[in-house]
């Protein structure tokens, strides 16, 4: 009898594998199915569509042998999908428990912010902001913090929080890049944003090494003439 | 014959096996048998410990089993109301009803004992049967319930979970011979794993066992249970993975005035428990009394009902899980939540009275979910800068449910608190699940377990007045002791003296308790001491003459129940100090444990 027991234990094992393997396999498929069903809604601005679509897609993704990453992928989209059509506690939830699991994740940070700022809680946007800044991002990071820094410059001016606007413009200038011809926009902007802030020196600053980088700027020549008027002082710049 | 040989309880069989008479010849043997009886010699393990092996062997069976089953019914659940999230207005409309009537074909036709919960089913077979469930019954179970709950039917795979991991355990213990109190013990063992599987809880589903099951922690059945717990989940882990049944989203105390938030939903949940419990006691008897031809289409009428309510509020439809979780990330407005808690009491209780097989946790769970979630969202609106998450009253409302309507008020709080993994919500729980208990306990005088078995006509032992009960004990039944105490360093005479000196002449005592030094109590017959002064032993001290006679002792804490059993021939024994030994609290006597028991209310 111990013998047929323990045989009939292996073979339920044996059956019982091959089940869940084709179930988890089924599952992800179905995860993978309606997510991108969820891709092509969003895309389209079906957002109601792309949330249901989202859920559908979460349910079949969890505990189904998706990598983490996948199963927070759809999360995410869905919290994005969320915010998007103003469904902002529903988003909250989503993006603090992604932020739970993952406190450094720039992208959740940063969506936390966005909503902090709908609601307009400056403390808390402030805190997200910075956890986005400082975060880890996906893809170019350079480029993403750099957005983030003007995104949060632009809200911290909004809010008449000019000083705490300059401390991170002249942070984000610092870190500007100065290779190339299409590196002078976002001088430009940054000078923009510091004559918004108040620092206008620093803003011309921004306007001529955006004229250095392409003297064919016309808004670059603008920015440093009228920095120039507000500061009183003689420094011209001309497009060539 | 017990599992090794060795059982001092046969004579019986546990099942339909025919038991060998001691009378009989000896049969002849094949190679294989006497080389397993050589082993069992060598190996000469204890029943008990064999048992506790056994435990882990029904784990890993029941993990396996309800693996299966959960995959069954999702299965079942795609097949018939496709992949989507909201099932198309065809599919709902048609599928819970033609699926109900399959249900009761199978059920009446070939697995007539798979009706109810599992919970009702699995005490009668450990208090009635001797722990015998067939075999046929769990696959009755995993066959019908995959096919009601994936259809849509408001019903659970948690209870039926239960059953079945009770279920195999019995044919297990059959299988391998077990004694007939062994055999009935394992089936809450193989209860425990089931669930714990279907839960992935296993401190929950110990709790439950023990709670409503069985009612005992004795150390043997725990050390099981706990074994086969453990087991099973590691395998349902091992396959289906461990990420819990919800994304519980983070919870703090915003302030700790939301307690008395939370205290709210207790009210409210110890409210609809009662709602819940009195629909089904009302709805269950009075369908099943329709008798007929109506066990065919009772199932198929509710799984219309529900499909024609699933049309709008597709919500109440199977289990419910995903919706849950969807209820603790704020999805639903809180008006939209009272309508899906209350269409929920309506979807189940028509469900289960309707004789559809499947269980109640999961809907309980769900209602909790709801109304926690909606109490939740009243309360932000009211007072949005001292609420917490919606979901972590969500997540407190499944508990509150629990506690009020299933009356296990421990598992409750060990669920939550598994399903969640976040211990600082304990403080809300407990305070919401004794409110809820309590209003429960006052105002539905039976638990619906004991309620649901009535109406089947079983007269199973309630745990919950088990538990509830006083017990008698010694200090309930102890008089003073007006006689003289008499010491063991006093000679026999001056003990005689000490008697007729001290005792009333009204109501003259013949038997004396004697006091030792060392705390030690002992008894002397007056006839006896006057047989010491005529043998001249008079001035002996009666100690040295008692010799080593130990009248036992009791503490008036022990129960009375004790106290009888010690009780033998004495006429009554000493009940002493637990702090002092030799500080005589009083003395009792049968007739005054039995005149106790004549006083106690009933």
């Amino acid at each position: 009898m111990l013998l047929v027991t323990a045989l009939a234990l292996i073979l339920l094992f044996v059956f019982t594998g091959f089940m869940a393997r084709f179930y988890h396999q089924d599952e992800r498929s179905l995860a993978r199915q309606w997510s991108a069903k969820a891709d092509a809604a969003m895309q389209s601005g079906d957002t109601k569509a792309a949330i249901e679509d989202y859920r559908t897609a979460l349910i079949y993704s969890r505990g189904n042998g998706e990598t983490s990453g996948a199963n927070e992928t759809y999360e995410l989209h869905l919290a994005q999908a969320l915010a998007a059509s103003n469904h902002s506690d529903e988003a909250r939830a989503y993006f603090l428990t992604l932020a739970e699991r993952e406190p450094g994740n720039a992208t959740v940070n940063l969506e936390l912010a966005r909503l902090a700022a709908r609601s307009g809680d400056v403390t808390e946007a402030s805190r997200y902001y910075n956890a986005a800044i400082f975060g880890v991002w996906d893809r170019d990071p350079a480029a993403q913090r750099r957005a983030a820094r003007i995104e949060y410059s632009k809200f911290l001016l909004e809010h008449g929080e000019a000083a705490e606007a300059q401390a991170q413009l002249i942070s984000l200038a610092a870190a500007l890049p100065n290779a190339s011809r299409d590196d002078a926009a976002l001088h430009v902007q940054a000078g923009q944003l510091l004559m918004e802030s108040g620092a206008t020196a620093n803003a011309l600053e921004e306007f001529q090494r955006a004229l250095q980088l392409d003297p064919s700027s016309v808004d670059a020549a603008r920015g440093v003439a009228l920095a120039n008027q507000l500061l009183g002082g003689s420094h011209t710049g001309s497009p060539q | 014959m017990g599992f090794l040989g060795s059982d001092s309880s046969q004579g019986e069989s546990t099942g339909s096996e025919p038991t060998p008479s001691a009378a009989a010849p000896a049969v002849r043997r094949s190679r294989f048998d006497a080389a397993i009886d050589s082993l069992r010699q060598k190996i000469a393990l204890e029943e008990t410990t064999l048992f506790l092996l056994l435990a882990v062997a029904i784990g890993l069976f029941s993990g396996l089993a309800v693996v299966c089953f959960r995959i069954a019914i999702e299965w079942t659940r795609v097949g018939l109301l496709g992949s989507a999230l909201y099932p198309s207005v065809p599919r709902v409309f048609l599928v819970p009803a033609i699926a109900g009537l399959a249900v009761a074909f199978l059920v009446i036709k070939f697995f007539p004992r798979v009706r109810g919960s599992g919970v009702t089913q699995t005490k009668s077979a450990v208090y009635i049967y001797d722990g015998f469930i067939p075999f046929q019954t769990v696959i009755g179970k995993f066959i019908c319930c995959a096919l009601a709950i994936g259809s849509g039917q408001s019903l659970g795979p948690e209870d039926p979970s239960l059953q079945m991991g009770a279920g195999i355990a019995s044919l297990l213990g059959r299988k391998l011979k077990l004694s007939r109190e062994k055999v009935r013990l394992i089936a809450p063992v193989g209860a425990a794993a089931g669930l714990a599987a279907a839960f992935n809880s296993p401190i929950a589903a110990v709790v439950f066992v023990i709670e409503e099951v069985i009612g005992t922690w004795s150390a043997g059945v725990l050390g099981a249970i706990v074994l086969a717990a453990v087991s099973s989940v590691v395998v349902s882990r091992w396959f289906l993975g461990s990420e819990p049944l919800f994304r519980t989203p983070a919870y703090s105390l915003v302030n700790p005035i939301e307690l008395v938030s939370y205290a709210v939903l207790g009210i409210a949940g110890g409210i609809v428990s009662l709602l819940f419990a009195k629909a089904l006691s009302f709805t269950r008897p009075r369908l099943r009394a329709i008798g007929g031809s109506s066990q065919y289409w009772l199932p198929a009428a509710a799984g219309l009902v529900i499909g024609v309510a699933g049309i709008w509020i597709p919500q109440v439809m199977g289990a419910g899980y995903n919706y849950m979780d969807q209820a603790m990330h704020g999805q639903f407005v809180w008006q939209f939540l009272i309508v899906l808690a209350l269409a929920k009491i309506i979807a189940t209780t028509l469900s289960f009275s309707s004789g559809a097989p499947g269980g109640m946790f999961a809907p309980t769970l769900f209602i909790g979910a709801m109304l926690g979630a909606a109490v939740g969202g009243a309360e932000h609106i009211l007072t949005p800068n001292s609420t917490g998450p919606v979901g972590a009253y969500a997540l407190v409302g499944m508990g509150t449910l629990f506690a009020g309507f299933l009356r296990v008020p421990l598992t409750s709080v060990f669920m939550v608190l598994e399903v969640s993994g976040n211990y600082s919500i304990i403080l809300p729980v407990i305070i919401s699940n004794a409110i809820a208990y309590l209003i429960s306990l006052r105002f539905q005088e039976k638990p619906i377990f004991d309620v649901l078995s009535r109406q089947e006509g079983l007269d199973l032992p309630s745990m919950e007045e088990l538990r509830e009960g006083q017990a008698l004990r010694v200090e309930d039944a102890m008089r003073p002791a007006t006689m003289p105490i008499l010491s063991s360093v006093d000679s026999v005479a001056a003990a005689i003296e000490h008697t007729r000196s001290n005792q009333d002449p009204n109501s003259p005592e013949e038997f004396f308790l004697v006091r030792f030094p060392t705390g030690r109590w002992a008894g002397v017959r007056e006839p006896a001491l006057h047989k010491f002064v005529a043998d001249g032993q008079g001035s002996v001290a009666l100690g040295d003459l008692l010799g080593g006679q130990r009248l036992p002792r009791l503490h008036p804490d022990q129960p009375a129940d004790l106290a009888m059993r010690l009780m033998r021939d004495w006429p009554y024994l000493p009940v002493v100090s637990r702090a002092d030994a030799l500080r005589l609290e009083g003395i009792v006597s049968l007739s005054d444990i039995l005149n106790a028991y004549l006083r106690k209310p009933n």
